[in-house]
C-alpha cells in the first residue's frame, strides 16, 4: 500500500466532497468536514511530538457542520506526493500526503482495517 | 472488392484505435511531476454566503510545487555563497536570527506560510536545534534525509 497514489483528485465544492481515485482502483470520498477534522498540521494535532503518519481515530466521529472551518477555499498539489488545503477561516497549514489521505479514507472497508 | 473494403475497414479501425491509444498516454505527460488529474469544481454561486466567501478557482489546477513539506530536508542553494537569512517569522518584516550557509542542510518543521510573496518554511538544523528560523523557499532545494541524524 506504500506505492498507492492518486490517479485523479476531484474537489467538489458544491457537494463538499473530495474524491480520490487511487492507483490500486480504490476510490475514496472525503466529506470536507472529515478533511478539516483530520487536518494533519502540527497545531491541529497538538504539536510535533504527537504527530503520526496516520490520522487519529477521533477525527472520524467529529461533526463540524457547514461552517467556514469546513469550507474549502483552495486545494493545491504539493509536488507529486501531497495536497495542501486552505479553508475559509484562513487555516492552510495542513499538507495531506498520499499515505495519510489513504489512511483517512472513511469507507467501511478501510475503517474495518 | 469485398475483401478490399474489409481490409480498408480494418485499417481504419486500426488507425482510429492507434490514434486513441497514442493520445491517452500523452495526457499525463503534460502534467509532468504531478502525475494525476487534479480538478476543483467550484460551488454554484447560488450557495455563496452573503459575504461572498467563494473565490474563483480554475476548474483544472495543476500545480508543480518544489516538493518541500514538513518533515522533509532542504539545503540552502543559489545564494552564490552569500547564505540565507533565517528569520524569527515568515516574512522579511521579521528580524534575521542568523545566516544559514550555502549548502547547509535543515529539517523543515513548520510551514508553508505566505509572506511578502515568498513561501516560508520553519527550518531546524539537524545537529543544532538552536539554528532554527523561517526561510524563504526560493533558496531551498529538497534533499534526501541525512543518514546519520540522531
Ligand atoms: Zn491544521
Ligand atoms: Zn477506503
Amino acid at each position: 500500500m506504500n506505492d498507492v497514489r492518486p490517479v485523479q483528485i476531484r474537489a467538489n465544492k458544491s457537494e463538499r466532497i473530495l474524491g480520490i481515485e487511487w492507483s490500486d482502483g480504490h476510490s475514496s470520498r472525503y466529506p470536507f468536514e472529515l478533511l478539516r477534522a483530520g487536518c494533519p498540521c502540527a497545531s491541529c494535532r497538538g504539536g510535533h511530538e504527537n504527530m503520526r503518519a496516520e490520522p487519529d481515530e477521533e477525527v472520524f466521529s467529529v461533526k463540524l457542520g457547514d461552517v467556514p472551518e469546513t469550507r474549502l477555499r483552495k486545494i493545491e498539489a504539493v509536488g507529486a506526493y501531497a495536497v495542501s488545503v486552505e479553508w475559509e477561516d484562513g487555516h492552510h497549514y495542513g499538507i495531506y500526503n498520499w499515505h495519510y489521505l489513504r489512511a483517512l479514507c472513511p469507507c467501511e472497508a478501510c475503517r474495518q482495517k | 472488392m469485398l475483401a478490399g473494403s474489409v481490409g480498408l475497414t480494418a485499417m481504419l479501425c486500426f488507425l482510429c484505435f492507434g490514434v486513441f491509444w497514442l493520445a491517452v498516454p500523452s495526457n499525463p505527460a503534460e502534467t509532468d511531476n504531478a502525475a494525476f488529474i487534479f480538478t476543483v469544481i467550484p460551488a454554484p454561486t447560488l450557495t455563496a454566503t452573503p459575504e461572498g466567501y467563494l473565490t474563483p478557482t480554475p476548474t483544472q489546477a495543476l500545480v508543480s510545487a518544489d516538493g518541500i513539506a514538513v518533515g522533509a530536508y532542504v539545503q540552502i542553494f543559489g545564494t552564490e555563497g552569500q547564505g540565507l537569512r533565517l528569520r524569527s517569522g515568515p516574512s522579511t518584516d521579521f528580524p534575521p536570527l542568523f545566516l544559514g550557509l550555502e549548502a547547509e542542510v535543515f529539517k523543515v518543521e513548520d510551514g508553508p506560510k505566505l509572506g511578502n510573496t515568498y513561501t516560508w518554511w520553519y527550518l531546524v538544523a539537524p545537529y543544532d536545534k538552536t539554528r532554527s528560523g523561517w526561510a524563504a523557499s526560493t533558496y531551498l532545494s529538497l534533499v534526501e534525509a541525512p543518514t546519520d541524524v540522531p
